[in-house]
């Protein structure tokens, strides 16, 4: 029995990893006004290059993160401009559906490639000990790295949309795609940046994934659910509302196994969406526009 | 082969009335359901748990097997709570979503979450419905001693699937069916016209769900023994893919979608002797091929392989002589 300090520690990890892939999808998600369920298949591709990637080369494990995101990141736009932008102009039904029949191709290419066993990266002990300086919290390098990678990109994120004209240009196509379009916004080239800035980020949660767990080809498209949760939770299009989003989720994810059979944790983020939807369905800070 | 051929119908029978309640939201009402196994499951439990008697001693013991409940009832009132039980929840899930007004990308995630749920809680509660070891001993409605098993399960399956289907079929020509049209090509259109849009919504929701229960209810009768595992994510993509490879918002489209995707794809594809080298590939290459039709059948042919019939209603004479094409069944 853990007590509650370190399951929020956990907790602490747990909505950080959530929150790389929650960044994507709710730019992607303001941008395109979709839900792509496909998302998921992003972190776990992110998982397994990452887990390629440190078995066939020597190289420093860094390197190997950095490598990920941009291989990951480029599939993003790669995805877009083959699969939704012919379809674009139709109802979000059948881009939902097609996001998910696509979800169904990724994942079963990767469960072709690497069979259903769960995978995983060794770590040595000094990565799982906990930092004495963190007291009863004991969180442990592995999860502190994950904390300021998340934290890192929730901060660049937010400058890039509020600071550059590429971020301005973003938010324009997100409140009104004709009038950014007059406007002489490049919107093939704005599109084509939200995707691979989505799939980057799903693809960062998922190479820092191996530090904390093993995973397996439907590892992905199982976080989806409470990434979906977070970025709900916290409200569409802000980024505020997203960090505080993955963050609650984590937090009370970990705290229930105090209650609850661990396997149900899905359960927690999914009974806060409703809640959520119930009360007050945009979400926390949720506002229409991308800020 | 004979034999194969009754159990494939039975499969493929319920499997269609499966992918006609997914029809009835997704076609007919315009609203994606990504949880559609959760109802099939719900149902299928449903069913199970009222027809089963616990053994005196609640059985734990002896057979290590643990229920929450067995009601002992006769099967076609286990089959009426199982449809019960699968159209209450998703009433309720229904009644979340569409009364925020929310949009369908939250209808999926939320039905998605919940089957996915429904799954774990399922498999892994062991003191709910017996976990991975599942449910056995289901009584069936039909003697499960006679050689001619499949042969008298299909003649009470195929009924049930016709009146079901006449059913649909009348709902669809009703004006429940017509403003139901209205409200999927666009809502504010019938709240307009002074119809509640998210009430039909709702109605439409919970009677696809039914359907998809009472297909749970029957596969339990049929099997005479469930597991989780026989309501996995895969049941839900093979049912879309059927709505949507046979064709969206008509009854036949669903029937034909399901003879495609299950009967050809997934079923036929046992028949051919694979190579041993790439035998263990097979199971997800198939899913991959279902993925990819589902994909292309929605970027070249949307309506489907059997669209939904148009047909041309005259306007009052009064009116100019111009035709005017309305969505109808």
């Amino acid at each position: 029995m853990l007590d509650l300090l370190t399951l929020i520690g956990f907790g602490l990890g747990t909505g950080a990893l959530m929150m790389l892939p929650a960044l994507g999808l709710s730019i992607q998600l303001s941008v395109d006004k979709f839900l792509n369920i496909a998302h998921g298949e992003f972190i776990a591709m992110g998982a397994y290059t990452f887990y390629v990637l440190h078995q066939i080369t020597p190289l420093p494990q860094p390197l190997i993160f950095v490598l990920v995101v941009v291989a990951v990141a480029a599939t993003g736009p790669v995805v877009e401009r083959l699969v939704f932008a012919p379809i674009r102009s139709r109802s979000t039904l059948i881009l939902l559906t097609t996001s998910l029949g696509l979800s169904l191709i990724l994942q079963n290419s990767i469960l072709a490639i690497f069979g259903v066993t769960s995978k995983r990266v060794e770590y040595d002990e000094s990565w799982v000990t906990p930092i004495a300086a963190t007291g009863p919290l004991r969180i442990t390098p592995a999860i502190a790295l994950i904390l300021a990678v998340a934290g890192a990109a929730a901060l660049s994120v937010t400058l890039f949309l509020r600071l550059t004209p590429y971020g301005k240009a973003l938010r324009a196509l997100a409140a009104n795609p004709d009038l950014a379009a007059v406007s002489g916004v490049p919107v093939r080239r704005m599109r084509a940046m939200t995707w691979a800035g989505a799939a980057g980020l799903a693809g960062a949660g998922g190479a820092l994934l191996p530090l904390v767990s093993s995973f397996t080809p439907d590892t992905g498209f199982l976080l989806l659910l409470t990434v979906v949760a977070g970025v709900l939770f916290g409200g569409l299009g802000s980024m505020g509302g997203v960090i505080l989003g993955c963050l609650v989720i984590g937090i009370a994810m970990e705290v229930s196994t105090m209650w609850i059979s661990p396997a149900l944790r899905p359960g927690v983020a999914l009974a806060i969406l409703a809640a959520v939807l119930l009360i007050r369905p945009r979400g926390l800070f949720g506002t229409e526009v991308l800020k | 082969m004979i034999q194969f051929l009754m159990t494939a119908s039975v499969s493929a029978l319920i499997f269609g009335l499966l992918s006609l309640g997914l029809n009835i939201q997704w076609g007919f009402g315009g609203m994606v359901n990504f949880g559609v196994v959760g109802f099939f499951s719900l149902g299928a439990y449903g069913t199970a748990m009222s027809a089963v008697t616990l053994p005196g001693d609640g059985g734990s013991r002896l057979s290590r097997d643990t229920f929450l409940f067995g009601l002992g009832l006769p099967f076609p009132v286990s089959i009426v709570i199982g449809v019960v039980t699968a159209s209450v929840v998703a009433a309720l899930l229904a009644l979340l979503v569409l009364r925020a007004g929310l949009s369908d990308d939250y209808l999926g995630v939320v039905t998605l979450a919940f089957a996915q749920l429904l799954w774990l809680a399922t498999s892994t509660q062991k003191g709910l419905v017996n976990g991975f070891n599942g449910i056995r001993n289901i009584p069936s409605p039909v003697d499960v001693n006679s050689p001619n098993y499949d042969q008298s399960y299909l003649l009470v399956a195929g009924a049930v699937a016709i009146v079901v289907g006449l059913i649909v079929w009348r709902i669809w020509r009703s004006p429940f069916g017509r403003v139901l049209r209205i409200v999927r090509e666009d809502p504010q259109i019938g709240e307009a016209l002074g119809y509640n849009a998210s009430w039909h919504r709702i109605v439409a929701f919970t009677l696809g769900a039914a359907v998809a229960g009472l297909a749970g209810g029957l596969w339990a009768g049929f099997l005479g023994s469930i597991t989780p595992n026989a309501f996995r994510i895969e049941e839900t993509l093979l049912a879309l893919a059927a709505v949507v490879v046979g064709g969206s918002g008509n009854v036949i489209g669903s029937l034909v979608g399901s003879f495609l995707v299950v009967g050809v794809i997934n079923q036929g594809s046992r028949f051919i002797p694979w190579p041993v080298a790439i035998e263990e590939y097979v199971p997800p290459l198939r899913l991959i091929l279902v993925g990819l039709l589902m994909v292309l059948v929605l970027r070249l042919r949307p309506a489907g392989v059997v669209p939904e019939r148009l047909v041309k209603l005259r306007r009052p004479r009064s009116a100019a002589s111009a035709r005017t094409e309305v969505h109808s069944a």
